[in-house]
């Protein structure tokens, strides 16, 4: 595994008042291992409106052009809001214009179920660990099925 | 009872038609929300920044987060934390799949029907005098679509979540609102009862979900007994947060429409305000649909008035001055077209690339964010200039 970046939300202070964010974002976490070609995001806490711009610029400062294998590791992901939704949405926008691939794995229940609902469990390749995701997003890998394939398919369950 | 003047001649007819709702809904006409009214009322005294920080403190971590501020804002936090018996976090998920399923019909039959049923009351007059919906409208319109688009995902209503804090932000800002209203010169209590009364916010609970989800339905959205019941539960918790007086809380969707219909009858015909109001948000709607041009606009604009004229009805469509328009057509096609729609995402889902996903991604474009994370801001003028 590749040295990761981290970044955790501190408790701070204001107005005389602690922080009340630090009580919502104190278990927001954020890092980026390498893992060969593969750049894994792992995300763990809650991805909601008071940490999703914190994530979106994480992927901004730390995902290079060239990341095109991408992998999220949302293991210790406990929730996600539409906040969080709509960043995966813009990450998913901005790798499909570079042709690049993305898996997930460790979707708990809270989470599979937003992705589910909403319709997103058909944009990200479903993997059961990091190294069947890390395998499915390696340029290597060819899964696109043809075009009556493509005409009839369903949304697909999860490898696990 | 005192009787507002507004209300005097409708009040009267409402009697005729359920004399015991009548009365109900008329006593709230006076009151507001006692308990966050307490609240606003003490931080007032503690001046600007310290009552923004309480708030966002008390609204993001509950009581443990406010340790020095007053005892009864921490009693108020320390009350709203406790899950009422009746919410079931499972059985909710029904209601969440049934709105995102439907997101489109939904988010269309808000603007088109909602919205010009819940803004022709007399709650019009707190929001005329503020400016708050008709100086912003397509951004009061995003705010409102985040808040539905949040408590309707899964866990959306947790304590920790953005749909609970979102739900209680809205009950803080009527609370602000209602507070700066009383000292308003503007404000005619003899005629209007409270601002932001009681009986107006249980109207505009009943009328977001329960009508909500009929004109909903009469646009071609399928929901089954169950889901619907979810979907009125979600409400109900989140109205519940927002303030709402329990004697005033729908506890289901038959309830719901008792409601808003005995709040129709007991309401006064569509003031001046109500016109603007639902003017200024339909034009909202336009923009927020991605007009681009001037004449997209009109055309989109023109649409949604045929819509919200057949779901409404001529008669509340005239008095809020609509432009004319044959609707007799208007329903089915819109049924037609929905159902197609699903049709086609159910079983060729390649010819819909977008389908479900698709639904989402228009709330999401439809819905307000902001990079800062949660702000809990509220109103410091009843001249509400600046963004709450």
């Amino acid at each position: 595994m590749g040295a990761g970046l981290y970044v955790r939300i501190a408790r701070w202070h204001i107005c005389g008042v602690p922080n009340p964010l630090a009580f919502a974002m104190n278990d927001f976490t954020v890092r980026l291992d390498r893992e060969g070609n593969a750049a894994v995001v792992v995300i763990a806490g809650r991805l909601d409106g008071n940490t999703s711009g914190i994530f979106s610029r994480f992927l901004v400062e730390h995902l290079a052009e060239d990341d095109v294998e991408i992998v999220l590791d949302v293991t210790g992901l406990e929730f996600i809001s539409s906040a969080g939704l709509r960043e995966f949405m813009a990450l998913l926008k901005r790798l499909d214009k570079k042709k690049a691939r993305a898996a997930i794995f460790g979707v708990g229940t809270t989470v599979g179920l937003a992705l589910e609902i909403v319709g997103f469990d058909v944009l990200f390749h479903r993997a059961k660990d990091r190294a069947s995701a890390i395998s499915a997003v390696s340029r290597s890998a060819t899964s696109t099925p043809g075009l009556i394939g493509r005409l009839f398919e369903r949304r697909k369950p999860a490898e696990s | 009872m005192i009787v507002p003047s507004a209300y005097t001649e409708s009040y009267a007819r409402a009697r005729a038609f359920d004399a015991a709702n009548a009365d109900l809904y008329m006593r709230h006409v006076h009151l507001g929300d006692p308990a966050a009214d307490d609240v606003v009322r003490t931080l007032h005294a503690l001046g600007s920044a310290r009552r923004g920080a309480i708030l966002q403190a008390g609204i993001e971590g509950g009581p443990m987060a406010i340790p020095d501020a007053p005892e009864n804002v921490r009693e108020f936090f320390a009350s709203m934390d406790k899950v009422p018996d009746w919410y079931d976090h499972d059985f909710a998920l029904l209601g969440s799949r049934a709105f995102y399923r439907n997101s489109n019909i939904f988010l269309g039959a808000f603007v088109a029907g909602v919205l010009t049923d819940g803004f022709s009351t007399l709650i019009s007059k707190s929001f005329g005098i503020t400016g708050m919906l008709i100086d912003k409208g397509a951004r009061r319109l995003q705010q409102n679509n985040r808040h539905v688009a949040e408590i309707f995902l899964p866990g959306g209503l947790a304590r920790q979540s953005d749909g609970w804090k979102l739900s209680v932000r809205i009950r803080m800002i009527h609370a602000q609102m209602r507070f700066l209203l009383s000292k308003a010169e503007e404000w005619e209590y003899d005629a209007w009862g409270s601002p932001l009364s009681a009986a107006h916010i249980a109207f505009g609970a009943a009328t977001f979900s329960a009508v909500l989800l009929k004109y909903a339905r009469i646009l071609g959205a399928k929901v089954t007994d169950d889901e619907s019941a979810a979907f009125m539960m979600i409400w109900r918790y989140s109205a519940s947060l927002m303030g709402i007086v329990p004697e005033m809380l729908f506890e289901n969707e038959k309830h719901a429409l008792e409601i808003n219909a005995i709040g129709s009858r007991c309401e006064p015909p569509p003031s001046i305000e109500s016109c603007q109001l639902v003017h200024a948000l339909i034009n909202g709607g336009a923009i927020l649909a991605g007009m681009e041009t001037p004449a997209d606009r009109r055309k989109m604009t023109k649409l949604i008035y045929r819509i919200s004229r057949a779901l409404v009805g001529d008669e509340l469509a005239d008095q809020l001055r609509f432009p004319p328009a044959v609707t007799f057509h208007v329903i089915p096609l819109w049924r037609v077209t929905n159902r197609s729609q699903e049709l086609l995402s159910k079983y060729l889902p390649a010819l819909m690339p977008k389908g479900h996903k698709g639904q989402f991604e228009m709330m999401l474009s439809v819905s307000l964010y902001e990079d800062e994370g949660m702000k809990y801001r509220v109103p410091e003028t009843h001249h509400n200039e600046k963004d709450a």
